[in-house]
């Protein structure tokens, strides 16, 4: 007949609460937007693109004299793909950096965005556990539809460390900690098996030490082997997987590669260069820094901090787009002379 | 000028300046300076004075004591970087001058290259805080 009142609650109890839901709140925040974990199925998925986009070091450029920051730009492009991808399922990272509550509690600043069939239905904040992406890799497993469909893995961030370089802080709120190609690759394995296509976003990392340790986890990567601009690659010839998922990653990485070079030759002064890498069709030695293939040779080189050609002309397995910088010593160098490999 | 750094650097630490990003907005400073200027002569004239503080910069941190050595040597590579710059501006050590057309596009070259190639990223934080003390006292 009677609702129980509820039992008294002593003082210093409230306060504990209180002060536990404070740290809770600012600690963690999920936000299921439509009941993505059971209830109806989802429409056919047909493809799966992962993005992630780090933020926690200074991403400013300018255009034009107007300043960009180069994860807010990454990330605004991710959304509209997210959007457009009605047979997909779309998961975007946000690394931004940790700031910590009452000095020892992570705020969980990182944030991810669930996207299926051109929707959002997941958004949640979060911690890294560890120096690579196995915190991403848990939301991803616990979220994704089981039965895996292509999947495709975009990074957008400065160079990835080689493995021998100095221990740069590359997340800038977190000194100290480590990242380079082999964390790297260990992160894309906690995702999948296998990639259909991975793309780098990101300075120098057309290199053979990061394709070597990317050898069978993706049919084929993208990656620039110089320098290149924060306003990065664009990626929206991706929905090229709305007509058909059977497309070969390597038509759809010249699909993505060719926007990005015209764009991107448009509007930098710099000089361009976006190469694709078909793992499939590249064999590695086993040496450090050196690869082979029936046309290519790469050879060791350190002479000095800069990059390097280390391929001999065309190259079996790459492809690569490239112009020449407008002006400095390179502005001269032409297409055949150049391999799409780097190394230091 | 060592007491002026100090307290310029607990300033910029109180104003939880990021300092890459300083040094960032004064390279774009510089540019838009050029962009807006109509004489060539102008334009030339900001960029070998911006390329020169740059360099002095670079000659004054190189001085102090106690900066890492990784850290020496990227300003040596930078400090290279910025002097093949000046050079090709002038005609000098083999380049051909930029020509008085050519000089917005060389500016926007600059900035592009310093901003896409991020080589103040690779330097430690407090160095990188030495560069834009030292260039709001020059």
């Amino acid at each position: 007949m009677f609702e129980r009142a509820p039992a008294p609650i002593h003082n210093s109890l409230l306060c504990a609460l209180l002060v536990f839901s404070v740290i809770a709140g600012a600690c963690s925040s999920t936000h299921h937007l439509e009941d993505s974990s059971s209830g109806s199925p989802p429409d056919d998925i047909d493809y799966t693109l992962i993005y992630m986009v780090h933020g926690d070091a200074n991403y400013l450029y300018h255009q034009n004299g107007k300043a960009f920051q180069a994860d807010d730009e990454a990330l605004k492009k991710a959304f509209t793909i997210a959007l457009g991808a009605t047979k997909g399922e779309v998961f975007i990272f946000h690394q931004k950096p940790e700031r910590q509550a009452f000095l020892f509690f992570p705020k969980k600043d990182r944030e991810y965005y669930h996207y299926r069939n051109g929707k959002l239905v997941d958004y949640g904040k979060y911690s890294p556990e560890d120096d690579g992406f196995s915190k991403e890799a848990s939301i991803y497993s616990e979220l994704s539809v089981p039965a895996k469909a292509k999947e495709f893995f975009f990074y957008f961030g400065h160079q990835i460390p080689l493995n021998e370089s100095d221990n740069i802080d590359y997340h800038i709120s977190r000194p100290g900690s480590k990242f380079n190609v082999s964390l790297f690759a260990d992160g894309l394995n906690a995702f999948s098996q296998k990639f259909s296509l991975v793309g780098l976003s990101t300075c120098k990392n057309g290199n053979p030490e990061t394709l070597r340790d990317l050898e069978g986890l993706s049919d084929v990567v993208i990656a620039s082997p110089e320098d290149l601009h924060l306003s990065y690659l664009d990626t929206n010839n991706i929905l090229m997987l709305e007509d058909s998922n059977s497309v070969d990653p390597a038509y759809l990485a010249r699909e993505i590669s060719a926007a990005s070079f015209k764009r991107l030759s448009e509007e930098v002064t710099t000089g361009v260069t976006i190469g694709i890498y078909d793992l499939r069709k590249i064999t590695f030695k086993n040496t450090s820094y050196t690869a082979s293939n029936s046309t290519d040779i790469l050879v060791p080189a350190d002479t000095n901090n800069s990059i390097l050609d280390c391929g001999s002309g065309s190259s079996k397995g790459v492809y690569f787009y490239y112009k020449a910088p407008m002006f400095g010593r390179q502005k001269d160098r032409v297409l055949p002379s150049y391999s799409g490999w780097a190394c230091k | 000028m060592m007491g002026i750094m100090i307290l310029l650097s607990n300033e910029l630490f109180a104003q939880n300046v990021d300092p890459q990003k300083k040094f960032k907005q004064h390279i774009n400073s510089v540019v838009q300076q050029v962009q807006e200027t109509p004489e060539p002569d102008k334009k030339r004239a900001i960029l070998n004075r911006s390329f020169d503080r740059l360099i002095n910069v670079v000659n004054k941190i190189e001085s102090l004591p106690d900066v890492p050595e990784s850290d020496l040597s990227k300003l040596s590579d930078f400090k290279k970087d910025i002097q093949t710059k000046k050079d090709e501006l002038n005609g000098k050590n083999g380049f051909s001058k930029i020509p008085p057309n050519q000089l917005n596009n060389f500016a926007n070259f600059v900035q592009q290259d310093i901003e896409q190639a991020d080589r103040v990223v690779t330097l430690s934080l407090t160095t990188v805080l030495l560069i834009v003390i030292i260039l709001l006292l020059l």
